[in-house]
Formats: structure tokens, sequence, C-alpha cells
């Protein structure tokens, strides 16, 4: 008897589940990029906003989100409401007209940090590219900054940097003593680029890898094969966590966001815009730190008694590190990033 | 292809060619274009129609207009041409430590009695069967900073700084070597224990050392086998990545990591399918240089 009890009863809690919001209204199909961004998502962010407006959440999960988004786009048939997209898609899916605008009159602004919004685009949380060395190679001191990261005098040892351009620009410039305020303006120039780029050839021979995923320089870190490397805060964490001889400072660190997007021809549009307002709260993003350690961009997050201390000092956005990061300005990169990643490989291979 | 081999078949009953029974050679070619059909379907179908579709994707920018921009990039991008340049480099240089250990390895093989040959074959199709990437990340452990070479050679105190042996162009040739070490070996093998052990005493009856007699006699014999293995090697290596992206820690950017990259990074087909394209001439224009090479050493 038992055998067919449990699915009856699933059955039945199924069926009450997907009847009950259905007499609210509506339905919303949120993409995401899965694992635990899906799993946190549903706990804190769309979970709660679906019970608060009455409605049904669908969820679909991808491994790409802005091509996901073109394909739906170029097929005509748009399926997802809500999609979870890198500040930098989502700067690119506007300017090719496959997202709307967001419509800033559901969703409150003045609440996130300033730079973690965007015509296109609502913060979810920010991870940094940040400076992490060998604690072994260096006992006596810590580097404290990118210009440590270039002065091979002070701190002689093996570096590693990205393959790819992005973030990397921000970092070698920094290091050749740019003012954080002045950082776009240099970078808009010509000379600009070719500082950073000579910063970096300078660097060269001390450039033992060029990495590529964040994995890589996270095991790079622990095995100590570099004394030094850029990279995303999350994985140096884990890192050190794992036992490597690493540390890390939030100092100088380069905040990117990853965002919630509405593409164009959205079947819920308008529920969408309400959900995504209803999703940006300081509660919800730091219930979200339970299951990702990326540091809300609503600074009240920090505030509701929900992140313990010692989880807080973690994540790059906690109040004490906000004034020393430096958010990232995804629009430059969306405008130039296909100028400037042939000079970089030309560079990387000369 | 059976509807033009009927068609093809009218042409030939339509005039018969001297000297034969047009029924009976139509029924001779049936039986050879047949069997062989299904075979010819399947390379059409997944061998020639996708390197065209490459082509055709390749035409195109990535606002999909068509516009000779991919190639352009290619032409005027110098990390393209140094792309280009590292890729043959590191595959030459593949073909070169396989000449340099494989040929007296299988010489030595083909040198030893009839079952401990077939043991130590076995032994070189053994790595065939371990995955690429567990090999490339074991070459790794053996040749990093911290790895097996290092911290002996710093425990014998014969270094005072580890040699940076992992991360570069040599770590990659020799994952690539261990890869293709069996694939060069086996072609090798094969032409060698076809040659007659006779020949090589008859040149010593006639006063050759055992040098000159394998030089003049044995190597020559055995050449088509060692240019197909090489052949082989350097156009398998061409499309090396994971090797060269574990190995080579960005420091060796080949072909197919940047095909990788215009696809997963940037979405761009165009982009990359233009990569494509060229290497498949290049590979050509490659195996049209061996193929000569071949026909001028053996004509010799």
């Amino acid at each position: 008897m038992r055998t067919w009890v449990k699915p009856l009863l699933a059955a039945g809690v199924c069926a009450l589940a997907l009847a009950t919001p259905a007499f609210a209204g509506g339905t919303v199909t949120v993409l995401t990029p899965g694992g635990s961004v899906k799993d946190g998502g549903r706990a804190a962010l769309w979970g709660p906003a679906a019970a608060t407006l009455g409605i049904t959440v669908r969820e679909e999960t991808t491994d790409e989100g802005l091509p996901a988004v073109r394909l739906q786009a170029g097929a005509g048939r748009v399926t997802s409401d809500i999609v979870f997209l890198s500040a930098y898609e989502a700067e690119l899916g506007g300017r090719e007209g496959i997202l709307e605008p967001i419509d800033y009159s559901v969703v409150d602004k003045s609440k996130f940090m300033p730079g973690t919004t965007s015509p296109f685009c609502v913060g979810i949380y920010g991870y940094a590219t940040v400076l992490a060395w060998n604690t072994k190679t260096y006992p006596a001191k810590a580097p404290a900054g990118w210009k440590d990261f270039f002065d091979t005098k002070a701190f002689p040892g093996k570096r590693a940097m990205r393959g790819n351009a992005e973030t990397q620009i921000e970092v070698a410039l920094l290091g050749d003593g740019v003012a954080p305020a002045d950082l776009y303006k240099v970078m808009s120039t010509d000379e600009g680029i070719k500082r950073a780029l000579d910063r970096i050839r300078t660097l060269k021979p001390n450039i033992a890898v060029w990495w590529s995923s964040g994995a890589q320089h996270a095991q790079l870190m622990q095995d100590g094969e570099v004394d030094m490397s850029t990279g995303w805060n999350g994985r140096f964490q884990s890192a050190k966590k794992a036992g490597g001889k690493t540390d890390y400072t939030f100092n100088q660190g380069i905040l990117a966001t990853d965002c919630f997007a509405v593409p164009k021809g959205a079947p819920n549009k308008e529920l969408a815009m309400k959900m995504i307002g209803a999703m940006s709260n300081a509660k919800s993003q730091a219930e979200l730190t339970k299951f990702i350690t990326y540091g809300p961009v609503i600074p009240e997050a920090f505030e509701v008694g929900i992140i313990p201390p010692e989880t807080a000092r973690l994540l790059p956005t906690h109040p004490d590190y906000r004034d020393r990061l430096i958010i990232q300005d995804i629009g430059w990169w969306a405008k130039n990033n296909d100028r400037i990643k042939a000079l970089y490989e030309d560079m990387m291979t000369e | 292809m059976i509807a033009q081999g009927s068609d093809m078949a009218g042409a030939m009953t339509a005039a018969p060619a001297p000297g034969g029974e047009p029924k009976l050679r139509l029924r001779r070619w049936l039986e050879t274009a047949l069997p062989v059909a299904p075979g010819l379907a399947i390379v059409f179908a997944f061998v020639l129609l996708p390197c065209l579709w490459l082509v055709w994707l390749s035409l195109f920018n990535d606002t999909g207009q068509i516009s000779g921009e991919n190639y352009q990039r290619i032409a005027e991008q110098v990390s393209y041409r140094r792309i280009f340049v590292t890729t043959f480099s590191v595959s030459l240089q593949t073909v070169l430590c396989c000449l340099v250990l494989g040929v007296p390895l299988a010489t030595f093989i083909v040198s030893l009695p009839e079952r401990t040959r077939a043991l130590f074959v076995a032994f070189i199709l053994f790595p065939l069967w371990t995955s690429l990437l567990v090999r490339a990340y074991a070459w790794l452990v053996i040749l990093q900073r911290n790895g097996l070479i290092n911290s002996w050679l710093l425990q014998a105190g014969l270094i005072d700084e580890p040699l940076p042996l992992a991360f570069n162009a040599f770590a990659t040739v020799l994952g690539m070597t261990h890869i293709m070490l069996p694939v060069f070996l086996l072609p090798v093998i094969g032409a060698m224990s076809g040659i007659d052990r006779g020949l090589m005493r008859a040149a010593a009856s006639m006063g050759a050392s055992r040098a000159h007699a394998y030089r003049t006699v044995f190597l020559p014999l055995a050449l088509p086998g060692i240019l197909a293995g090489a052949t082989l090697v350097f156009v398998m290596s061409l499309g090396f990545y994971v090797t060269p992206a574990i190995l080579g820690g960005g420091n060796v950017q080949v072909i197919s990591m940047r095909i990788a990259r215009s696809l997963s990074t940037y979405s761009n087909f165009g982009a990359a399918a233009a990569i494509g394209v060229v290497l498949l001439i290049a590979t050509f224009a490659m195996l049209g240089v061996s193929l000569t090479l071949r026909k001028l050493l053996l004509r010799r």
C-alpha cells in the first residue's frame, strides 16, 4: 500500500502548490546558472518574493546567460522573464537591444551601492579581483596593493596574471600609481592603455602563469606555484581555508557584479520588474550569503543582523573595505573590450 | 551516392569501352562502389559538409553580415601570426622528439624475439588508454616549482632555485611527446618488422659495419613508416588543446586555445571558424610538403 500512498500524497501537495498561487496571479520564469546560486536564490531571493507577491516561479538553468538570451531573442520565442547575467553581459545585451530597460519606478535604486545598478540590470552580489600572496614567501611584510604586485625588488618572486585583459588593465594602472578616481579617464586614452600594457610587459619575466579560470589561480596559490596572483576573492578564500599559505587583501580590489535582467519580449515583463523590486532588499541579499560568499550590494544587508561578523569580513562589500574598493566601469569594457583584448593578446604572445 | 552511381552506369552502357563486356564492367564497378558507399556517405555528411559549413560560417562577422573581417583580423593582428608560429613550432618539436626517441626504440623492439616484442608493444599501447587530462596533471605534479624533480634537486643541493620546468614550451613538448610517441611507434614498428633481416646479413657479408648497414639498408626501408608516423604526429599535434593549456600555463598559446576562446568567451562563431579554415589549409599545405618529401626521399 505504501508504494502508491507516497506518490499520491506528493501529487496532491504539488497540485495544491500549483493551484494556490494561480489564484493570486501569474508565473515568472527565472533563468539561473544553477548550483548554489540557484539554491541560494530560491531560498533567499525569489522564494520569499514570490510568496509576498503570491506568484509562482519557474526555474530554468543554463551555463551561459547571455548566449541563452540571444538564442531566445533570435528564435523569436522568449520564455525567460528574469535572467542572471554578469554586469558585463548585461551591458552587451543592452547594446544589442535584447534586454528590457529596468523599470526603476518599481525597483528602488537608492538602496544600492553606486555603480551596482545599470539601465538594464539590477545588482545581486559583488565579487572582487584582489591581490593574493604566499605568506611563506613574504613572512615579514605583506604586499598592500597593486604597486607592490609590480615591485619585484621589494617583493621578489613569481607572479600570475589573467590571460584576459578584463580587470588586468585596471590592476596595471593602479600598480603604476594612477589614482582610483582617474582610472577610467586614463584608460580612455591610447597613452593610458599603452602605459598599462607596458607596465605588464616589464613584469613579464616574473609572470610564470597566465591563468584562465578561478579554479586555476586558487590552485596556483595553494600549491605555492606562484608568489602573487590576481584573482577572485572567493577563490583565494577557498585556497586559504584549504590550508594554502595564502592571504589576500581587499585593498584596491576591483568590484564587479552579477545582476538580474529582463529579456526583451519577456512574456511577463511587468511581473518580472515587480519581482526584481521585491527581491532587491537588504534581508534577501543578506540571506543569500549563507549560500555563496559574494558581497551584498545593498549596504543595509550588513546591518540587519543576518550575516555573522566573521562571515561579513570575507565579503568584498563589507563597510570596512567599501572605500578601498574600485567599482568596475563595466560600460567601458563593453565598449572597448574587442580592441583591448587584441592589444593584450599581442602583448602576451610577444 | 547510389543515385550518382546509376547515372554513371547509364553513361557506361551508352558508350561501352572497348575490350570489355559492358554488363560485366558495370557489375564489377558496382561490386566495388556499393560496399564503399556507406563509408563515403558518412565522410561526406560528417567530414566534408561540416568543413564547407565552417568555411561558410567564417564569412560572417559577429553582427551576421557577410564580410572578410575574420580573415582580415587573422592577417592584421600580430598575436595570430605568433599563435600559428607557436603551434607549428611546438608540433614540429614534438615530431623531432618522437623521431629521436621513437626510431631507436622501434629498432630495439623489432629486434626482440616474437613474444617479448608483443609484451613491449602492449607497454606502448597502455598509455593510449590513459586520459590526456590525467597525464597532463601528472606532468604538472612532477615538473612544477614544488614538484618532484625540483624538490629532489633542491634537497640534494644540486640547485639553489627551483628550475622553471612547468608552464612553458618545454613542458608542453614533453607532455605532447608522451602522448604522441605510441602513435608514432605503431606505424614505424609495422614498417620495420616487415624488413627482411637477411638483407642486413647480406650487407654484413659484403663488409658493411653494423652501423653502416643500419644507415644504408635498414633505415631507408623503414622510411615510409617513419614518414607516416611523423606526419600523423605532426597533424595531430596541430590540434592539441588540453596539454598546452595545462602545461603551457598561458605562456604557450596555440590555435585551438584561440578557437575555444573565440567561442566560449566571445561567442564569435565566425572568428573561430576562420581560424579553423586557416588551420585546415595550413595542415593540407604541410601534408603536401610531407608527401613531396616522401617522394623525393623514396626516389633516391
